[in-house]
């Protein structure tokens, strides 16, 4: 600052000096904030957080649950609260409130976990969050909970970081293609196993007007599940080191191409419906529930949608083979949304109770089906699906695999990528070029 | 002469009839397939509606709990353009009357945010509100806009204060007023009508606002109106006549405003131009 | 109390502003300040910690992020025939309007409403449009150039992002001309056609220096807007086909949140957007304040 000529120069210089240090304190306080916030997490202080890790147990106890993106079961998780918080009372004594945010954004959890402000029970995605919030510190080992004891093993290996299961897991799929069941028997078509009976099948169809596939391109995930069922499939098979060589930047997907991926790709791609990168989610999967098209390539998350847009269809689900060895055709077993424990809250005991209670044996069954969700443990009585069986059948009899996480940047190029690809926009070898540096680059800061 | 002269405004007259369809086409055909049913809007986007289908709008009215959002919409544009007027008008007042460096500097401080874009500051200030305790509430998200927003209103403020005689205040001052009773009782009055083109420009932001109300509000409860929209568009599988019936809905009350006050809206967004 | 204040300037004055500078501060002075902090890290706004990486994310960015090499050159292609295209259009339709004798007002009326909706709900409006009723028009009835991959192919995508993008801004820039049309004085005009000249002429030599300022007042406001834009991408076309259509906001946003979640790096690339609107926006300033004419 200038000195001044006017009257009370010295001290407007020292006001300025003030306010600026003011400013200046007040940011170097927040960015040092951000980086040196404890563990201990502000945001329970409306718990009678006090006496919660003492040997005396809290009468009361007010549970902050984040459960992102299942708004739709707001009533039944606030009926199965409601049962917990009377169970709970009646075993230990304890009385339990709880406030359930439902939020369908992901980064809010994130930035709670971050600033340390994190609820006491949050749901995430197994596959995609998983590794990274173990990384980060933020979930819990409960390896030695009685749930874990009742979990199927392949559902349980799934939930399983560096040894430790970190979650209850809630939804699980068997899931590689739907079909449209009444267009299969018009037509007297059947499951195919390899893939030149699915060319065969593609024949027919084409023959009787109907169009093999429905594309709904506009939302890249679908192009990217395509890609990666065929990849991954022909990496369990025929590749199996693939993943550990690729999770250390010294594999490509070059070598599953030439083994193939694009064969089913460019199968799928050339025989779908018009203007798919112009059909997003919902048109594709309402136009597929009408009969638009005899396939559709997406997981069975989606049956609920399509039973509500054509409640009389009948849906079936098949395994995508990729060539002419049948033991290839595999369906991709995956869990999403698994429900944790935050390891520093101060209500950890109530919460785990929590978890435990969502594989109760009396009640789990019937809150798993309001929630349409499939079984997950062994003492679950659910009434599966007829495409659920169908996904069992392919699991019990070896035809599947588990799905493995890709790292997050690579994730989105692969469905970008996929649709470029579809678009004319990249060839098969620029496709893997981005989705090899963005793998790379991935495992680069996760360093 | 006459003949070219009438060609020209013939000309003239097509191109403003083109124009008209293309600015109309999008809100007649949004309006138009929301009262059909999704049979008949399969078989004609273009066709007027055979019967009006109210229904969907009843079951956006009464399931969807619009109102609900049109609440949350409410209070949070008028908590913020409340805001914003008066922390702006005092200070934008204030920094044009005081002489001087310091002055100066903050009003400078002020200005030199005005090209930063949301997205520079976006992820911190997710943190910042975080850490406020903001994200979720409809009544704290205000504060949010009042920092963002005061930066252009001061710099109006500051502007138009200056068309404001300095007698006005001696003479207020002479009969013993003191500053805060001169600045709302004289000053304030005399700055409605930038005030005016204040709160037009601000309202329209606010209300229609997208990117803050997505980060911030994370409770569906507290979802204002356009993010209301955005969760349908997810929900409703390929109902485009219920999509559309609450896009409909969704700008009404925004509409109503402008065709009842469009003179007003339009003259202050011009003056804002001009004295900017 | 009373006598203080009017003694010591300094203390009415932080009084006065204390409301707008203590929100400010909290809420865009201190997030720019973190940001350009975060900006030197490789923060990935989930973990508690992170490391200090100095100006590398800026260097990644130009050196090794082609995507985001891509993105600055199609928003600066956006931009330039945006600027263009709404402006002129805006004077045009301001031109148009002035004109009439009648209706005047209904047509201004008309024009300038598609302000008066979200950028996002208008959006979706178009997107609809795009998807379902161009294409039925172009099947049953005569108008079959209709038949377009409007969002489908990168090409047409551009097309549809300028439709949208125009039909959303030239409303308002029309507003601003029209007032500075009525600001051209009659007597001028009306000496040119005297003197025989053509309306063409007229225009080019009489009223557009006249408006000069608000020309300036426009294009400031449209190349400013035009480099941030983000809704209209991301309820179109969501980057898509594949990246084709990812303008730097839209980039931005994907890297912080839908691929690593790397805040910092997103930061940096979110700093150099605002380095380049402040450099660009500058030089057209002082360009065109020297073009000004005085009435």
């Amino acid at each position: 600052m200038k000195r001044f000529e006017h009257k009370g120069g010295t001290a407007v210089k020292r006001r300025t000096m003030v306010l600026l240090a003011f400013l200046l304190i007040a940011a170097a306080v927040s960015a040092c904030g951000s980086k040196n916030e404890n563990a201990g997490p502000s945001g329970s202080a409306n718990a009678s957080a006090s006496g919660s890790a003492q040997a005396e147990p809290p009468k009361h106890v007010e549970l902050n649950l984040m459960l992102t993106g299942l708004g739709r079961f707001k009533e039944q998780f606030d009926q199965y609260l409601k049962q917990f918080a009377a169970k709970e009372k009646a075993d230990k004594g304890i009385d339990v409130t709880y406030n359930l945010e439902l939020p369908s954004d992901g980064n809010l959890l994130k930035t709670r976990l971050a600033s340390g402000n994190a609820p006491d029970i949050f749901s995430f995605h197994a596959i995609f969050d998983g590794p990274t919030f173990e990384r980060g510190g933020y979930l819990p080992d409960l390896s030695n909970e009685p749930f874990v004891g009742k979990l199927i093993d392949t559902i349980r290996s799934v939930v399983t970081i560096n040894g430790k299961v970190v979650g209850v897991p809630m939804e699980s799929f068997s899931w590689s293609y739907l079909y449209n069941k009444d267009i299969f028997d018009k037509y007297g078509l059947k499951v195919p196993t390899t893939l030149s009976e699915m060319k065969q099948v593609v024949e027919t169809l084409k023959k009787n007007n109907v169009t093999p596939f429905m594309l709904a391109y506009k939302d890249e995930s679908f192009p990217g599940w395509l890609s990666q069922l065929s990849f991954e499939a022909i990496a369990a098979k025929q590749v199996p080191d693939w993943w550990d060589r690729m999770n250390k930047g010294e594999a490509s997907l070059a070598e599953l191409k030439d083994k193939g991926m694009f064969d089913i790709i460019d199968l799928v791609n050339a025989n779908g419906t018009k203007r798919p990168l112009e059909t997003g989610t919902e048109d594709g999967l309402a136009k597929f529930a009408n009969g638009e098209a005899a396939m559709l390539v997406t997981g069975t998350w989606y049956a609920d949608s399509i039973l509500k847009a054509n409640p009389n269809f009948k849906l079936g689900l098949g395994a995508l083979p990729v060539n002419d060895d049948p033991n290839s055709t595999m369906v991709n077993l995956a869990v999403s949304t698994t429900i944790t424990v935050y390891p520093d809250s101060p209500n950890k005991a109530v919460a785990v109770d929590f978890l435990n209670y969502l594989l109760d044996d009396r009640d789990s069954s019937a809150f798993f089906e309001q929630l349409k969700f499939n079984k997950v443990a062994k003492n679950q009585q659910i009434e599966a699906f007829p495409w659920t069986e169908q996904g069992n059948q392919y699991v019990e009899s070896g035809h599947s695999y588990l799905d493995q996480p890709i790292p997050q940047s690579a994730n989105e190029a692969l469905g970008k990528m996929s649709q470029a690809y579809f678009a004319g926009q990249v060839t098969q070898d620029e496709m893997i070029k981005e989705i090899d540096k963005a793998w790379k680059q991935s495992l680069q800061v996760q360093k | 002469m006459r003949s070219s002269r009438l060609a020209v405004s013939l000309l003239a007259a097509l191109l403003l009839l083109a124009a008209a369809i293309f600015f109309l086409f999008p809100v007649l055909l949004a309006l138009m397939n929301s009262l059909k049913t999704e049979g008949e809007m399969f078989k004609s986007v273009v066709q007027w509606p055979k019967t009006l289908h109210w229904e969907n709008y009843r079951y956006v009215l009464t399931e969807v709990h619009i109102l609900n959002n049109l609440y949350n919409t409410f209070v949070i544009t008028l908590l913020s353009v409340g805001g914003i007027i008066v922390c702006s008008s005092l200070a934008g007042y204030k920094l044009s009357r005081t002489p001087g460096k310091f002055s100066a500097f903050i009003f400078f401080l002020f200005l030199s945010s005005m090209l930063i874009p949301f997205y520079s500051i976006m992820f911190t200030l997710i943190q910042m509100a975080s850490r406020l305790h903001i994200q979720g509430s409809v009544y704290r998200l205000p504060l949010i806009y009042i920092g963002l927003g005061v930066n252009f209103a001061i710099f109006l403020y500051h502007g138009f204060v200056k068309s404001i005689p300095r007698e006005l205040e001696e003479s207020a001052q002479m009969d013993g007023c003191g500053q805060l009773q001169t600045f709302i009782r004289i000053i304030f009055p005399l700055l409605v009508p930038i005030t005016v083109t204040i709160a037009i420009l601000d309202i329209l932001w606010v209300w229609n606002d997208f990117m803050l109300p997505l980060i911030m509000l994370t409770n569906y409860k507290s979802y204002t109106l356009v993010l209301l929209a955005s969760t349908f568009f997810s929900q409703y599988s390929n109902e485009w006549s219920y999509i559309l019936s609450i896009l409909v809905l969704t700008s009404l009350p925004v509409i109503l405003i402008y065709l009842l006050f469009q003179k007003y809206i339009v003259q202050g967004i011009a003056d804002g131009a001009i004295k900017g | 109390m009373h006598r203080t204040l009017r003694s010591k300037p300094w203390l009415s004055l932080l009084a006065f502003t204390a409301p707008a500078l203590l929100l400010y501060t909290v809420f865009l002075l201190i997030p720019t300040i973190g940001g350009i902090y975060y900006s030197f890290t490789d923060w990935n706004g989930l973990f508690r910690h992170y490391n200090f990486v100095g100006f590398s994310n800026y260097v990644e960015a130009f050196a090794s992020d082609s995507r985001f090499i891509y993105s600055l050159f199609y928003t600066l292609k956006y931009v330039v025939v945006i600027v263009v295209l709404q402006n002129a259009v805006g004077l045009s339709l301001a031109v148009l309007v002035e004109s009439r004798m009648r209706a005047k007002s209904l047509f201004r009326t008309l024009f300038f409403m598609p302000n008066m909706f979200s950028v996002y709900i208008s959006t979706l409006m178009w997107s609809f449009i795009f998807s379902t009723v161009l294409p039925q028009l172009a099947e049953k009835t005569i108008l079959h150039f209709l038949d377009q991959p409007w969002l489908g192919s990168s090409s047409m995508a551009f097309v549809s992002i300028l439709l949208v993008s125009v039909w959303q801004g030239a409303g308002y820039l029309m507003v601003i001309y029209i007032a500075a049309l009525q600001g051209v004085p009659r007597d001028l005009q009306e000496a040119a056609i005297i003197d025989g000249a053509t309306p063409m002429r007229k225009f080019v030599h009489v009223v557009l220096p006249m408006i000069m300022p608000a020309i300036t007042v426009c294009v400031f406001l449209t190349l400013n807007g035009s480099f941030k834009i983000f809704e209209v991408v991301y309820a179109l076309t969501g980057g898509g086909p594949g990246y084709s259509t990812e303008v730097i906001a839209f980039n931005i946003y994907q890297e912080g949140f839908a691929r690593d979640l790397r805040y910092g790096y997103a930061t940096a690339k979110s700093m150099i957007l605002f380095l380049i609107i402040l450099v660009i926006t500058v030089v057209q300033v002082s360009v065109l304040k020297k073009r000004e004419v005085e009435a």
